[in-house]
Parts: C-alpha cells; sequence; structure tokens
C-alpha cells in the first residue's frame, strides 16, 4: 500500500514539475541580458551570416525546384542572405557574408552529411575573407540556419576569429522542425561574457513571407 | 522475479533517457543506447519462454497481439542498433559509415519512436498483474476512487503531452528534425516522456480489458 500511495505521490510531483518548469522565463546568455534594456544609439551595425547558399555551387540553377523547402535556399541570396538583407534595409549596417573555403555539397542530404561530420570533429572550417575594421563594431547581428540542432561550424570559426569583448550579438536563424535546438546554447557558450539577445528563429518555409516581422524584430532589439 | 521487475524498471528509464538526445548530449546519448541495448538482452535471457510462445499455433487473442507487437519491437531495436552504430562518433567510430548518415538518421529517428510507443503498449499488455495486486491490497473505496481518478489525469495529460511534443509527427517522419526547446529542463522533458509513456501503457490495459469483457459478455 505505501507503495502505491509513493507511486502517486511520485507522479504528482512529475506533473508538476512538468507544469511549472516548461513555463520557466527566457534566459539568454548571460546575467546582462537581464537589465533594463537600453537604447544602443548610433550603434555600428554589422550583418554577418552564413547561408548555405554564399556556400555551395549549384550546376544548373534552373534545375532547382523552387518549391521544394530544401531547395530554395540554395538560391542567392539564401534565406539567411534574404534575412540579412531586410535587416540592413531596417536598421542600417554592413553585410558581411561568412563563406568557407571548402564548400558544401547543393544536395540537402549530402549538406547534411558533411555538417554532420564537421560536428562531430568539431571542426572548424577555414574562412575566406575578414571584416575589416572589426573592431569599430558595436552591434553585430549574426545570422545562420540550424544544421545538425546546432550552427554550422563555420559559426565557430567566425566567432573565435575576432574579439567580441564590448560587443552585443543579436542572432537570428533558419530552421526546419527542430526549431532553434541547441543553436543559441552552443553559441552563448562560444561568446562567454558576450551579451547575447533574444534571437528570431524562422522556419525555412517562412522566410519568404516573413519581412515585416523580420523587419520589426530587429527595430526592436536595438531598443 | 525481482530481478526481473528491476531490469523493466531500469529498461524503461533508459528507453526514456534515450528520448532525451538532445538534452544529454551525443556522447551520453551512445552510452544510454549502449546500456539500453545491455538491458533489452537480459531482459529477453530472462524471458526465454516468450520465443516458444510465438512459435506454439495455439494462442488466444491477446497472446497473439502480444507475439506480434514483440516480434516488430525486435525488428526495430535491430534496426535503430544498426542505425545507431552506423552513425556513431564516440564509441563505434570506427564502424561508422559516413555516406549513409542522412538514411541512418532517419531510420533511428522514426524506429526510436516507434520503439517508445511500442514498449509502452507492451507494458500496457502486461499491466494486469500489477493491476491485480493493487486491486487485492486496496480495500478502502475511497482510495480506489481517488487512485481511478488519478489514474484518469494521469492518461489525459499524457494525451496531452502526446501531442505537445509531436510524437506522432516524428514516427512517420513527417516531420524529419526533433524540435527541442533548449530552455526546458532535463526534469521537466524527462517528466513529460514519462508521462507518456505511463498513459500510452494505461490506455492499453483499459483497452484491452474492455475487449476482454466485451468477449465474455458474448460468451
Amino acid at each position: 500500500m505505501k507503495k502505491k500511495v509513493l507511486i502517486v505521490l511520485l507522479s504528482m510531483i512529475f506533473i508538476i514539475s512538468g507544469c511549472t518548469q516548461t513555463e520557466t522565463p527566457q534566459n539568454h546568455g548571460d546575467e546582462q541580458g537581464d537589465q533594463p534594456t537600453e537604447i544602443i544609439a548610433d550603434a555600428n551595425i554589422l550583418i554577418a551570416y552564413f547561408t548555405w547558399a554564399d556556400n555551395t555551387v549549384v550546376v544548373n540553377p534552373e534545375s532547382v525546384d523552387v518549391d521544394a523547402s530544401s531547395s530554395a535556399s540554395v538560391l542567392t541570396p539564401g534565406n539567411a542572405g534574404l534575412m540579412a538583407r531586410w535587416i540592413q534595409e531596417e536598421v542600417g549596417g554592413d553585410l558581411f557574408s561568412i563563406q568557407t573555403v571548402n564548400q558544401y555539397s547543393s544536395d540537402y542530404d549530402e549538406c547534411l552529411d558533411q555538417a554532420s561530420r564537421e560536428k562531430a570533429s568539431r571542426d572548424r572550417p577555414a574562412l575566406i575573407d575578414t571584416v575589416e575594421n572589426f573592431e569599430e563594431y558595436d552591434v553585430i547581428y549574426l545570422g545562420f540556419p540550424n544544421w545538425w540542432y546546432t550552427c554550422p561550424m563555420a559559426i565557430f570559426s567566425f566567432v573565435e576569429s575576432y574579439d567580441f569583448n564590448n560587443k552585443t550579438v543579436i542572432p537570428f536563424v533558419t530552421h526546419g522542425t527542430g526549431g532553434l535546438s541547441s543553436t543559441i546554447r552552443d553559441l552563448t557558450n562560444a561568446l562567454p561574457s558576450v551579451r547575447v539577445l533574444d534571437p528570431i528563429g524562422i522556419e525555412r518555409e517562412d522566410v519568404d513571407s516573413s519581412e515585416d516581422k523580420v523587419k520589426s524584430w530587429a527595430l526592436n532589439s536595438l531598443k | 522475479m525481482k530481478k526481473k521487475w528491476c531490469i523493466d524498471i531500469f529498461m524503461s528509464l533508459f528507453l526514456i533517457l534515450a528520448m532525451l538526445y538532445m538534452h544529454l548530449g551525443e556522447y551520453i546519448h551512445e552510452w544510454v543506447g549502449v546500456l539500453l541495448f545491455l538491458l533489452f538482452f537480459i531482459h529477453h535471457v530472462l524471458n526465454k519462454y516468450w520465443f516458444k510462445t510465438v512459435l506454439s499455433k495455439k494462442q488466444s487473442m491477446k497472446l497473439r497481439i502480444r507475439s506480434f507487437i514483440n516480434c516488430l519491437l525486435c525488428l526495430l531495436l535491430i534496426l535503430t542498433l544498426i542505425s545507431g552504430v552506423g552513425m556513431s562518433y564516440y564509441l563505434f567510430p570506427f564502424m561508422n559509415i559516413p555516406t549513409l548518415t542522412s538514411l541512418f538518421r532517419e531510420i533511428h529517428l522514426a524506429c526510436g519512436y516507434w520503439i517508445f510507443v511500442l514498449s509502452a503498449i507492451h507494458l500496457g499488455l502486461h499491466l494486469d498483474i500489477f493491476v491485480r495486486r493493487v486491486k487485492n491490497k486496496v480495500n478502502d473505496k475511497r482510495v480506489k476512487g481517488t487512485l481511478i481518478v488519478l489514474t484518469g489525469c494521469i492518461c489525459l495529460y499524457g494525451m496531452y503531452l502526446f501531442i505537445k511534443n509531436r510524437i506522432c509527427l516524428y514516427m512517420f517522419l513527417i516531420h524529419k528534425f526533433v524540435y527541442f526547446d533548449y530552455r526546458q529542463t532535463l526534469l521537466s522533458i524527462f517528466s513529460e516522456y514519462t508521462l507518456i509513456f505511463i498513459s500510452i501503457a494505461i490506455v492499453t490495459y483499459f483497452v484491452v480489458r474492455k475487449i476482454e469483457i466485451k468477449k465474455e459478455k458474448s460468451q
């Protein structure tokens, strides 16, 4: 009898913990994010993004079926590239496309395989270009797709190439059914003591119709 | 007998932990998977009689359903094992087949969720022993009533969590990537999957019971 009571009690605890803990408020990154937000006026803004389209070669663009969700993002400017342009239209700043020396396959599955291998071996793919006068920027919008539940490894190459001290990072992510997964968690871990603001995540298929959403988010992030 | 129960409880625990791939990280997930398969193996050794019942022709409907689910589970387990080892980076890197990762990932995902649901159904088909024991021990009507209401609540909440966690979408690969909320704590997601597991088992028990009662009446 005692056992049964115990089981019942345990399940009650489970329910309660399930109810309460799922609703814990968001907390991204460090404590600084919890401070009252100040307006970042006259900030120098960099919009850096990694997009599949800029890191692959499509031999015959006309052969790409734009209606297929996995194919549309291989055509320039790519999903993250498109979002980066909207952000620029809204808040200004300079665009920078993060590109790797070794390109990725334009085939969805093959690209995913590549991404998974890089993730497992914690690769830091070599990047082609560097941002000039990086130290002059205050705010960096950082965009990328969710690859295999985390950021593409090139994002970590990028983040580790510069000194992010005293900078504010605002991530924007395109994703499939996995949502943001562990992209933001891994990014904040790679940027300890850097202020990382609330990200925006847009589902791949909804990117085309999300201009207003992205723009208003970009503006609000600076307030 | 106690050993069997212990193995069963640990097996359920590890199965639920295996579902929390993202929250535990890949390294722990691989270890959980290996331990889970060891437990499955011991479970089969301890329940050897099952193989004999599969082969026997005289079976009741309930036994037939049980055998069918058990065979399916065995098949899915083998598929999950092969796809898991084929993708492994930490424990079996020498067995990793990089060109098949995408295929293995989808097999592993779908089979994993089917195993989760079918294991819960499997538990539900054996729940009558447990329920009989509880019935024999609980005589107080009030306690009985509370237990029934509680069971109902757990079932309803479990079904809600089943939908909320999109289990069905992964089983049929409608969604090919599992949605993970990195803000949700391990304890919270663990309790959600535990409740889903328990409620599937309870619902299975009641469905089977209902069918049995109907049959008894018609005879």
